[in-house]
C-alpha cells in the first residue's frame, strides 16, 4: 500500500514536472514562430515602403474615415491632440470626440479652442449608450464634432461615436496618443487591397516622436525612466514580433484600441463595443472573429507594421500595477465570453492563436506562480535536484533576453523607430527586466485574475500624465 | 525521474540548451550591433548623398545651373539616387502646370547619369521592391527597353509589382491602356487610389476608346470595378458609357456603379433614369439613383421626395433629404418641407441634410480663407 502510494506520488510529481516543462517549451515555440515570421516579413515591408511609398496626393477614391476619440478628464492634452488629428493628411475624414462624463473642464477647453456650437443634425441610436447630453460641432473645424454624454466607459463612448459617425470606416483613437500625418493613408490601403478586410491594426511606439535632422523619418525619444523602458521592450515584442507573426495567418487576437481602423458595418453587426467589460479592444477583436466565423462571412483582420501611433506608458509602479491588473482582468472576461472559439471551427485562429491566448497568456500567471512554488518546495525537500532547477531558471532568462533582443533587432531592420543611443539603453533593459519587472507584471496579472474571479472592481487610477503632457503644454485659461 | 537527478540526461540537455541559446542570444546581439552600426553609417551617408543630389535635381525645377562637377555616385549609391529621381517625378501640386518644362530636364539629367541603365539592370536582377523602383524610374523615362519586361510583370501575382509594371508599360506605350483596363477589371487587389494616379496620366480620348472596349468585354464584377474609373474619361463618353450600361444590364451592383459614375455628369436629360431607379427595392441602386436625381431634381419631384424621405432605409432617407436640400437651397423651404412632413424620421433626415450642407459650406469657406491667406502671404 505504502509502495503504491509512493509510486502514485512519484508519478504525480513526474507528471507536473513534464507539464511545466512542456508548457515552457510550447510558449517559447510560439515566440520563435512569430519572431521568425516577423523576421522574414518585416524587411520586405520596409523595402516596399521605400520603393513604393504611399502617394502624396489625396485621392477622391479613398474611403472616408470617422475618427472616434473617447475623452475622460483629458484637459491636459485634448486640444493639442485634436489639433494633430485634424491636420492628418487625408482627403475626407471627420473627428468625433466623445466627452465621456469628464469631471474636469475638458469640454470647456474644447469649446474655447474649437468654438463649439450645437450640432443641428440627428443622432441616430443604432447602438444604445448612456445618455447623450448634447452634440456640438466646431465653427472653425467643420469636420470636428463633440458628443457630451454621461459616463459609461470607453466602450460606451465609442458606441456613441459609432452612432454619430457618417463614414464607412471608423478609426478608434486615444486622446493621449500622437498620430503620423499619413496614418489614415497607410491604414486604409489594406481595405482597398482586399475587400474582405474588416479591421486593420496599426503599430504603436512608446515615446515622443521627433523628426530627424533631415526632416524626414520620425525618430522616437526613449522615455527616461527604466520602468518605461521595460514597457518599450514589451511594445516592441507585442507589435513587431507577435502581431506581425500572427497577422499573415489572419489570426490577430487583439487590435489596439489606440490605433485600429474598423469597418462600421461589422461593428454595428456585432452590436458595438461592450460597455460592461473593463477594456474594449480585445473583446471587440475576438467578437469580430466570432461573428465572422459563425456567420460564414469571409474576413481579414490585418496589421500594418508602419509605426503610425506614439503613446505614453505609466511611469509609476502603482499606475502600472493598476493598468496590468486591469488588462488581465479584461483578458479573463474575453476568454470567458469567447471560450467557444478555443479549438472551434475558426481554423488557425481557433487552433493556434486562441490556445496561445488562453493557455499561455491568460493562464500564465497561475501556471508560473504554481510552477515557481512547486519548484521551490520540491527542491527544498530534496525531491528534485537544485542544480537542474538552476539550469532551468538560466534557460528561462536566456530565452527571455533573446526574445527581447529579437524585438530590438526587428525594429532595427524595419523602421528604426528609436535613436542609436536608445538601442544601448534598451539592451541594458533586456537584462534588467528579468530581475523584478517581469515578476511585478506577473503579480499584477495574477491579481487581475483574482479580481475577475472575485468580481472586484479595479481601483485606483490608470491615467499617467507623461511626455505628451510635458510636450504639449495646455493653453492657460483666463 | 529526470528532474530529480542532477546527472541525468535531462539536466545535460537543459545545460546544453542554456549554452546554445546563450550563444544564439550573443549572436543576435552581435548581429544587432552590426546592423545598428551599419544603419548608422548608411543613414549618415544617405543623408549626405540625398542632400547633394537633391540640390542637383532641384535645378530642373528652379532653372539654376547644375553643380559642376556633379557629385560622384559610388556603386552603393545608385539605388538612393534612383529613388530620389523617382521622388522628384512625384510632382507637387503647385508645380503640376510646369510638368512639361520640368520633366524633360529631369529626364535628360537622369539619362546623362545613366540612371536608365542602372534601373534596367535592377529590373532584371533585383527583388520585387527593386523591380518596382526600376519600373517607376523607367516609366518616368518612357524607356522602351523596359516595355517587354513590364508587360510580363503586369501578370505577376503580387499586387504592387503588377501594378507598377502596368504603370511602367503604360508610360512607355500609351496603347497599353487597353490591357491596363482589362487588368483593372480583373485585379481586385490593386489599390484604387493608385489606379486613379495611373489613369490621370492618360489622354482622356485614348482612355475613352479603351474604356468602351474594356467595359464591353468585362464580366459584371469587372464592369462594376471599371465604372469607378469612367470619371477619368471625357464627360461625353463617361455619360454615354454609364447610360449604355444602365440600359443593358440587370445586375444590381453594376447598375448602381453605373448610376454612381453618371451622377457627377448628370443633367436634365438624366432625370428619367434617376426617377426610374430611385424607387428601386435595392437600397444600393436607389442611393445611386438619388445621387443622379440631386443633379436634375425639379419641383415636380416633391411627391417622390416626400415618399423617399420616409423610406425604411436610413441611408435612402438621408440621400433623399440631401436632394430636398439641393432643391430648395437656402430658401428655408427645406425646413418647411421637414416641418410639414408627417414622418418623424423624414424630418430628422432633412435636419441632418441641412446640418451637413452647413458643414460643407463652412469647410469651403475655411478652404477659401486658407487659400486667400496663402496667396496674400505670397
Amino acid at each position: 500500500m505504502t509502495h503504491a502510494l509512493h509510486q502514485a506520488w512519484d508519478a504525480t510529481i513526474y507528471a507536473i514536472e513534464y507539464f511545466l516543462f512542456a508548457y515552457f517549451l510550447i510558449v517559447n515555440g510560439y515566440y520563435v514562430f512569430t519572431g521568425a515570421v516577423a523576421l522574414v516579413r518585416l524587411p520586405w515591408f520596409v523595402k516596399l515602403h521605400l520603393t513604393d511609398p504611399v502617394r502624396r496626393s489625396n485621392s477622391t477614391l479613398d474611403q472616408p474615415v470617422s475618427m472616434l476619440v473617447p475623452a475622460f478628464n483629458e484637459r491636459e492634452i485634448i486640444v493639442k491632440s485634436l489639433e494633430s488629428m485634424l491636420s492628418l493628411d487625408y482627403a475626407n475624414f471627420e473627428v468625433i470626440v466623445i466627452n465621456d462624463g469628464s469631471s474636469d473642464d475638458t469640454l470647456e477647453l474644447l469649446d474655447e479652442a474649437f468654438e463649439l456650437e450645437p450640432y443641428q443634425g440627428i443622432y441616430r441610436v443604432e447602438i444604445p449608450t448612456a445618455e447623450v447630453i448634447e452634440i456640438y460641432q466646431s465653427a472653425i473645424y467643420p469636420e470636428l464634432k463633440v458628443i457630451d454624454k454621461k459616463n459609461g466607459g470607453k466602450g460606451d463612448a465609442l458606441n456613441a461615436g459609432i452612432n454619430l459617425a457618417r463614414f464607412p470606416l471608423l478609426f478608434s483613437a486615444d486622446a493621449d496618443s500622437y498620430y503620423h500625418r499619413q496614418t489614415l493613408q497607410w491604414m486604409t490601403e489594406p481595405f482597398q487591397k482586399d475587400r474582405r478586410t474588416v479591421v486593420v491594426g496599426g503599430a504603436i511606439a512608446v515615446g515622443l516622436p521627433e523628426r530627424d535632422k533631415n526632416g524626414g523619418q520620425f525618430q522616437t525619444e526613449l522615455p527616461k525612466k527604466l520602468i518605461q523602458r521595460f514597457q518599450v521592450l514589451e511594445y516592441l515584442r507585442a507589435f513587431l514580433a507577435t502581431r506581425m507573426g500572427f497577422a499573415p495567418m489572419n489570426a490577430l487576437g487583439i487590435v489596439s484600441g489606440a490605433c485600429g481602423l474598423w469597418k462600421r458595418d461589422i461593428l454595428v453587426a456585432c452590436g458595438g463595443f461592450r460597455a460592461d467589460t473593463i477594456w474594449e479592444d480585445m473583446e471587440m477583436t475576438l467578437r469580430v472573429h466570432n461573428f465572422c466565423i459563425n456567420t460564414g462571412r469571409p474576413y481579414r483582420i490585418d496589421f500594418t507594421p508602419y509605426p503610425v501611433c506614439w503613446t505614453d506608458v505609466p511611469g509609476s509602479l502603482q499606475v502600472l500595477y493598476n493598468q496590468r491588473k486591469g488588462w488581465h482582468r479584461h483578458m479573463s472576461e474575453c476568454m470567458m465570453i469567447h471560450r467557444k472559439l478555443l479549438f472551434g471551427n475558426g481554423g488557425f485562429f481557433s487552433w493556434v492563436t486562441m490556445p496561445y491566448l488562453f493557455i499561455f497568456e491568460w493562464l500564465a500567471p497561475v501556471v508560473i506562480v504554481f510552477g515557481t512554488i512547486f519548484t521551490i518546495v520540491t527542491a527544498a525537500v530534496g525531491i528534485v535536484d537544485w542544480a537542474a532547477q538552476v539550469w532551468l531558471l538560466g534557460l528561462v532568462f536566456v530565452l527571455a533576453i533573446m526574445s527581447s533582443v529579437v524585438s530590438i533587432l526587428l525594429d532595427e531592420i524595419s523602421f528604426t523607430a528609436y535613436r542609436l543611443s536608445s538601442v544601448w539603453a534598451l539592451l541594458v533593459a533586456t537584462v534588467l527586466e528579468n530581475f523584478g519587472y517581469r515578476q511585478f507584471v506577473l503579480a499584477a496579472n495574477f491579481m487581475g485574475l483574482v479580481a475577475w474571479l472575485t468580481h472586484q472592481p479595479i481601483r485606483g487610477s490608470t491615467k499617467y500624465p507623461g511626455f505628451f503632457v510635458q510636450a504639449w503644454t495646455p493653453k492657460r485659461r483666463e | 525521474m529526470p528532474f530529480a537527478n542532477g546527472s541525468s540526461l535531462f539536466v545535460n540537455v537543459i545545460a546544453a540548451s542554456v549554452a546554445l541559446f546563450a550563444l544564439l542570444a550573443v549572436s543576435l546581439l552581435v548581429a544587432l550591433v552590426v546592423v545598428r552600426s551599419r544603419n548608422a553609417v548608411l543613414r549618415r551617408r544617405r543623408a549626405r548623398l540625398t542632400s547633394a543630389w537633391r540640390a542637383v535635381f532641384t535645378t530642373a525645377y528652379t532653372g539654376a545651373p547644375e553643380p559642376d562637377p556633379l557629385p560622384r555616385i559610388r556603386r552603393a549609391d545608385w539605388f538612393t539616387v534612383l529613388q530620389l529621381f523617382v521622388q522628384f517625378h512625384d510632382i507637387r501640386d503647385k508645380d503640376r502646370p510646369r510638368a512639361n518644362e520640368v520633366f524633360p530636364k529631369l529626364d535628360a539629367l537622369a539619362r546623362r547619369l545613366r540612371l536608365d541603365d542602372y534601373a534596367l539592370s535592377l529590373l532584371h536582377r533585383g527583388d520585387d521592391a527593386d523591380k518596382i523602383l526600376a519600373l517607376n524610374a523607367l516609366g518616368h523615362l518612357r524607356d522602351p527597353r523596359a516595355f517587354d519586361t513590364a508587360e510580363r510583370l503586369a501578370k505577376n501575382d503580387g499586387p504592387e509589382l503588377s501594378r507598377a509594371a502596368a504603370h511602367c508599360a503604360l508610360r512607355t506605350e500609351p496603347e497599353f491602356i487597353a490591357r491596363v483596363l482589362e487588368l483593372v477589371g480583373a485585379r481586385e487587389e490593386w489599390i484604387r487610389s493608385r489606379i486613379e494616379m495611373m489613369l490621370r496620366e492618360v489622354d482622356p480620348h485614348r482612355l475613352d476608346r479603351a474604356m468602351l472596349g474594356a467595359i464591353a468585354d468585362a464580366d459584371d464584377a469587372g464592369r462594376t470595378r471599371l465604372l469607378d474609373f469612367v470619371r477619368f474619361c471625357t464627360p461625353s463618353t463617361a455619360r454615354a458609357i454609364s447610360k449604355a450600361v444602365i440600359e443593358t444590364t440587370n445586375d444590381v451592383e453594376v447598375v448602381a456603379a453605373a448610376l454612381r459614375s453618371l451622377a457627377p455628369l448628370a443633367g436634365p436629360d438624366d432625370r428619367e433614369i434617376a426617377l426610374a431607379f430611385s424607387r428601386n427595392a435595392e437600397a444600393v441602386v436607389a442611393l445611386s439613383a438619388l445621387r443622379v436625381l440631386r443633379k436634375c431634381v425639379r419641383y415636380d419631384d416633391r411627391d417622390l421626395l416626400v415618399e423617399l424621405t420616409a423610406n425604411r432605409d436610413y441611408w435612402v432617407r438621408l440621400r433623399a433629404a440631401e436632394v430636398v436640400v439641393e432643391l430648395y437651397g437656402e430658401t428655408g423651404l427645406a425646413q418647411e418641407f421637414a416641418d410639414l412632413h408627417p414622418d418623424r424620421y423624414a424630418r430628422d433626415a432633412v435636419r441632418q441634410a441641412l446640418a451637413e450642407r452647413r458643414r460643407m459650406q463652412l469647410r469651403r469657406e475655411r478652404a477659401d480663407r486658407r487659400a486667400g491667406a496663402k496667396s496674400a502671404g505670397g
